[in-house]
């Protein structure tokens, strides 16, 4: 039921009983009205009644009288005498009678001194006792005024009747409107009762209907659904089952019914199961997990959502089989370990290799400088002893010591780089590029080197590092452009598909494409030494350092014609640098 | 050479670099003064002197002590922080002697530390240089100088 109907409910039922109430009234009304009309037309009858009875006794003591003048016989008189009396009395009757009609009373007033002087005339023959007294005295009475009397009176009353009976057709008429007032009232009150009690029972028909509808709507959600849903009494007992426990566990319903649900769970989660469902019965539990027994034997994990009806000792309550995503979660759980297991393992192997390499490079140069230090003292003191060759040959061993020192050197600085943890700034790389074009000098020394600066982007990179980077890149840049003169060096930005990328390329030697791979190996090296010295280590740096900074680093080289080397940055900024002054290192460059 | 005319401690454990280091300053003449500790435990003797140091006074303090970090029993940053702790020896300029760039920086971290560095092979120039940051120019001149002008002490 919605709520509009729900709010017309109390209006509708107090506009009916008011509705029933009012008719019921008016109907009462009408009906002591009728009874009023009924008890007017009664008074009417009697008081016509009354008048004939006057024209009666008036005609009764005429004739009495008129016996007793023409007999004699006595028993006239007690007969005139009587009608004399019972005229009176009706007489008296009659006036209260109509004593609410004013018209009426006027009449009887006029009517009373006629028949008092018509019963006196009567009366006169009666007192004389002679016959022909009373022969003419009766004569006399009845010839003269008496007859004219009787006529006044008899049109008197006749006047009085048809008065009364005008009033009685008025009662009549009145009486049968007010009759069918309430007969309309009646029917309209049987009318509006019958509706209203017809619109009820529609109403309640809907109510029950809609009721129907939604227990069955929430009946297929009940049997549909995938979770298993269940009442169950704070008693132990499941009160109902959804089909999917059947589906899920196997038994039939009749008898996860008819076992307490404990004798499903597993014994090991049988006690928290009764703590949760304390707790369930209670305030209600979210996300509680337990195991339940299967038909077959074995057991699925199922978590519970449960509400507390308190009033009624049932506990509504929905199970997820989570079975498989426990499974998961474990499988997932396990994995993740054994990978937490062989990240801490990859990194105590890689603390262990930095820290022996950190340690080989400290105690290799430990012997190194002794053979170094010794070798010159050698050399210094003496000089006389060794001879020309022998002086060549120690020369020798100290230039193997130096480059050996310079490749530990290198190695070192390598795993320090290992180590270090990148902080980001927003740089600006021109200026950057620029102090280092300006710290090579001395390798530029006695050679035309034309720097080309491009306009450079801002990067959100460590300085120190990136610094590294150009000063690595640069370096070899002028290394192997030594044959070349000039020597053009040019560092800048570039589109490549639609990412940015900064580049270094010279016009040295280059090499060749099929050794590319080995560019950035460790101690590799594409050049011989007697033609270029190096360590190899340095674009490993580079490229250690690139990576560091989520970016990507590779060359374009051709042998003879120079190498380009590319590389991207996370934090590459689209503006650029403010100062784009191209070619700015080129007039500082030749030295 | 009597123990309480030594102006260099120097703390090291590898022969090598020790007489690199005493040929080094031995050709500027200034061997004499020097006392080489072999290891950590030797150099706190000598700084605070006890054991076989007993006779040593506090009043005489070597004027500069040179500190291998790589030190067998104490290492050179204990030899350091004691060195650093105590008031008596608080005064005493320390010039670490490092292998490489990043012992420096270790040695750098740690408050109190050493007044100089110079790294390995000790060279004349480098010493003299520390020296001089030091401001005991006179112990590299050959010249005793006034106890007056000993203001550091």
């Amino acid at each position: 039921m919605n709520r509009g109907l729900k709010n017309a409910v109390p209006w509708g039922i107090g506009l009916s009983l008011a509705l029933v109430a009012a008719i019921g009234g008016l109907s009462l009304r009408s009906l002591v009205d009728q009874g009023e009309d009924a008890r007017w037309v009664a008074h009417t009858h009697a008081v016509i009644g009354e008048m004939e009875r006057v024209r009666m006794e008036m005609l009764k003591a005429e004739n009495a009288q008129r016996g007793y003048v023409l007999a004699g016989n006595s028993s006239f008189r007690s007969r005139f005498s009587t009608a004399r009396d019972e005229l009176q009395k009706t007489l008296g009757s009659l006036r209260a009678l109509t004593g609410d009609n004013a018209e009426q009373q006027k009449k009887l007033a006029e009517l009373q001194p006629l028949i008092q002087k018509r019963l006196e005339l009567l009366e006169e023959p009666l007192a004389s006792p002679g016959s022909a007294q009373r022969e003419a005295g009766g004569q006399a009475a009845r010839t003269l005024s008496g007859a004219e009397l009787t006529g006044q009176i008899m049109e008197s009353l006749n006047a009085m009747e048809n008065s009364e009976e005008n009033l009685l057709r008025e009662r009549d008429a009145e009486a049968r409107t007010s009759s069918r007032r309430t007969e309309i009232l009646l029917v309209l009150g049987m009318v509006a009762t019958i509706g209203m009690v017809l619109g009820a029972f529609l109403l309640l028909l809907r109510e029950v209907k809609e009721r129907a509808r939604a227990e069955e709507e929430v009946n297929q959600f009940f049997n549909i659904s995938a979770d298993l849903l269940c009442v169950a009494g704070t008693d132990g007992y499941f009160k109902r089952v959804n089909p999917m426990w059947e589906k899920v566990l196997g038994f039939p319903t009749a008898e996860l019914l008819s076992k307490p649900y404990f004798d499903f769970i597993h014994p090991e989660d049988v006690e928290k199961t009764r703590v949760a469902s304390e707790a369930a019965s209670a305030t209600g539990v979210e996300s509680f997990e337990n195991r339940y027994r299967t038909r077959q034997g074995g057991y699925r994990w199922l978590n519970w959502n449960a509400r507390p009806d308190a009033q009624r000792g049932l506990v509504y309550a929905a199970a997820r089989d989570v079975t498989e995503a426990i499974a998961a979660r474990e499988t997932l759980e396990r994995l993740n370990g054994e990978l937490e297991a062989r990240a801490r393992q990859l990194e105590d192997t890689n603390r262990e290799l930095e820290a022996f390499t950190s340690s080989v490079a400290h105690d290799l140069r430990a012997p190194l400088r002794h053979v170094d230090g010794f070798s010159r003292i050698l050399v210094e003191e003496h000089s006389a002893q060794l001879g020309a060759e022998g002086q060549r040959l120690v020369e020798r061993i100290r230039r193997a010591t130096q480059h050996m020192g310079e490749l530990v050197d290198d190695l070192l600085n390598l795993s320090r780089l290992t180590r270090r943890e990148v902080s980001p700034i927003v740089t600006d790389l021109g200026p950057l590029v620029r102090e280092v074009i300006a710290g090579l000098e001395g390798a530029c020394q006695g050679r035309r080197v034309d720097f080309r600066v491009g306009a450079m982007p801002f990067a959100e990179c460590d300085p120190g590092l990136m610094r590294q980077v150009f000063a690595n890149l640069l370096a070899n840049a002028v290394k192997f452009t030594r044959p070349r003169d000039p020597a053009v060096i040019e560092v800048g930005q570039a589109d490549q598909n639609g990412n940015r990328v900064i580049f270094v390329r010279d016009n040295g030697v280059g090499f060749s494409m099929k050794y590319a791979d080995k560019l950035f190996g460790v101690f590799q090296r594409l050049h011989r030494a007697e033609d270029f010295e190096g360590t190899g280590v340095g674009l490993v740096t580079v490229q250690r350092i690139v990576q560091k900074h989520n970016g990507r680093i590779w060359a374009e080289a051709e042998v003879d014609r120079g190498a380009t080397f590319y590389f991207t940055l996370e934090g590459l900024e689209e503006r650029r640098s403010q100062d784009s002054d191209e070619r700015r290192g080129g007039t500082h460059a030749r030295v | 050479m009597p123990e309480s005319d030594v102006e260099i401690l120097l703390v090291e454990d590898s022969p090598e670099d020790a007489e690199l280091t005493l040929h080094s300053l031995r050709r500027n003449n200034l061997a004499n003064s020097i006392y080489w500790a072999k290891d950590g435990e030797e150099g706190l003797d000598f700084l605070f002197c006890r054991g076989k140091f007993a006779s040593r006074s506090f009043q005489r303090p070597p004027k500069v002590v040179l500190l291998d970090l790589k030190l067998p029993k104490v290492d050179g940053l204990e030899v350091l922080r004691q060195l650093k702790e105590d008031p008596r020896t608080r005064s005493i300029p320390v010039v670490v002697l490092t292998s490489s760039r990043e012992e420096a920086d270790v040695v750098r971290g740690y408050r109190n530390g050493a007044n100089s560095y110079v790294q390995k092979p000790v060279e004349f120039e480098q010493f003299r240089e520390a020296v001089r940051q030091l401001g005991l120019y006179w112990l590299v001149t050959n010249e005793a100088p006034p106890e007056t002008t000993f203001t550091r002490g």
